[in-house]
């Protein structure tokens, strides 16, 4: 593991650790949290409670890769743990959502040339509820932080100027563990937007 | 404005929960999640798997659940107008890569994407002799076509593709239904862009709009067919649908 970067959890050499119950402990939780986020909120109704989800999909991920250790290619990205959430969790948690009832929802990416039509990733569930205004409720989160500026220099340089998330970091003169902290902060009050609307 | 923004800010959040072991704790902990349980039950479910045995496919075995997958997609598609060779191709290798499949594969670039030509030919014999479809070119006034007409036998792929496929229908089927009503020509960018980023990040390069454009230019001479607008829109949309081959964004 690396101490270099003491707020991420990384695993950059050594991969057969991910075996010992320290190692695989602390992975357990980074994968469950980051799939639990990403399977919803409480406005989406699942089959199953989504923390046995999350555990599924983090478990999932875990056995993929001792499996078939070979396809985790560390020369293209020497980060275990990188892969284990967005080449495997979140690809498990895409294919979960688009086949559990939103084929309909699914167009070509030139259906509409004006947006990205994300029609069948997992926040689909949202188009599901039709009561929920995405725009509306971007519009929302925007009025709630107006007083708080950290927040809302945040939410306007990476979600309307659409700065990556290190150029987010750079432009506000930040570390990632403080712009973690206000992503944290900004999806309390997306959540808490989202609930007041349905 | 909307979907997009909302996506990238749920995606962040949950890499934010997730960014250590702490700071996923104390989230889970405060939706009320018996984490310590998970743990345990995690490291027991990891024993009963390091007891079973593992056994690697052979070529012939690859090439027989190759085919069953490759009779799944002809028979939901083969009744689809847009449906021909080149869209079964560019499916197999679209469920194969999405899915994760470890199978021995020789994908070369061809014009119309990646392709696994001698696997593509091999395949229509071995439905015929499996009596599972015909696999026949019919001429129309000005083009030709080919066609899977189902054979009598049609059904008998099915029980080995439960067996095969059981676990991983859900995310084979996503896949097949996605692209159902997709002209051939956009399916066929898909793949090729799903090959270009695979290729530019095992080549350690960082994925770029621009790095993924050249790449689908110089595949062929025949991509010039389409525009660079094109490529970015579909590019985006694979990133945000997770009919990508990578860890997070491209930039």
């Amino acid at each position: 593991m690396n101490s270099a970067a003491p707020h991420s959890f990384e695993i950059l050499s050594d991969y057969d650790c991910i075996s010992n119950p320290d190692v695989f402990s602390g992975l357990l939780k980074v994968l469950m949290a980051f799939a639990y986020r990403l399977i919803g909120d409480d406005t989406v109704r699942l089959e199953r409670a989504r923390h046995e989800l999350a555990y599924d999909f983090a478990m999932e991920a875990i056995k993929r890769h001792l499996e078939n250790p070979g396809k985790f290619n560390s020369e293209r990205n020497p980060d275990l743990v990188k892969y284990l959430k967005y080449y495997i969790v979140r690809q498990l948690i895409t294919n979960y959502k688009g086949s559990k009832g939103q084929r309909q929802e699914i167009a070509k990416p030139d259906f509409n040339p004006d947006e990205v039509n994300a029609v069948n990733s997992y926040l689909d569930r949202y188009d599901i509820h039709d009561s929920i205004d995405l725009k509306q409720t971007l519009e929302d989160i925007q009025s709630v932080i107006s007083d708080d500026p950290p927040l809302l220099e945040l939410f306007e340089f990476r979600y309307l100027k659409e700065y990556s998330r290190g150029e987010t970091i750079i432009q506000l003169g930040i570390t990632q563990g403080e712009y973690n902290n206000r992503i944290r902060r900004l999806d309390t009050v997306f959540k808490r937007v989202i609930k007041s609307q349905t | 404005m909307g979907k997009k923004e909302i996506n990238r800010l749920v995606l962040d959040a949950a890499e934010a929960y997730s960014e250590n072991p702490e700071t996923a704790e104390e989230f889970l902990i405060s939706e009320g999640i018996d984490i310590d349980g998970y743990v345990e039950r995690g490291l027991n479910d990891l024993k009963s798997m390091d007891s079973k045995p593992k056994r690697k496919l052979t070529k012939s075995q690859s090439f027989f659940r190759r085919v069953v997958l490759a009779a799944r997609i002809a028979d939901a598609h083969h009744d689809e107008r847009t449906f021909g060779i080149v869209k079964f191709q560019k499916l197999l290798f679209l469920c194969e890569h999405v899915c994760s499949m470890m199978f021995y594969t020789k994908y070369t670039k061809q014009a119309a994407g990646p392709m696994d030509n001698r696997f593509i030919h091999a395949v229509k014999t071995e439905f015929e002799r499996q009596g599972w479809f015909k696999v026949q070119k019919e001429n129309k006034q000005r083009s030709s076509k080919v066609v899977f007409i189902p054979l009598e036998g049609i059904n008998g792929y099915r029980p080995y593709y439960e067996r095969y496929y059981g676990d991983t229908d859900e995310a084979i089927s996503h896949v097949i239904e996605t692209f159902r009503q997709w002209r051939t020509e956009d399916i066929e960018l898909v793949a090729t862009i799903y090959s270009c980023v695979e290729e530019i990040q095992s080549e350690g390069e960082e994925v770029t709009e621009e790095s993924v454009v050249k790449r689908v230019y110089d595949w062929h001479k025949e991509k010039e067919k389409f525009n660079e607008d094109k490529i970015i829109r579909f590019l985006k949309w694979m990133s945000e649908t997770g009919i990508y081959p990578v860890p997070g964004y491209y930039k």
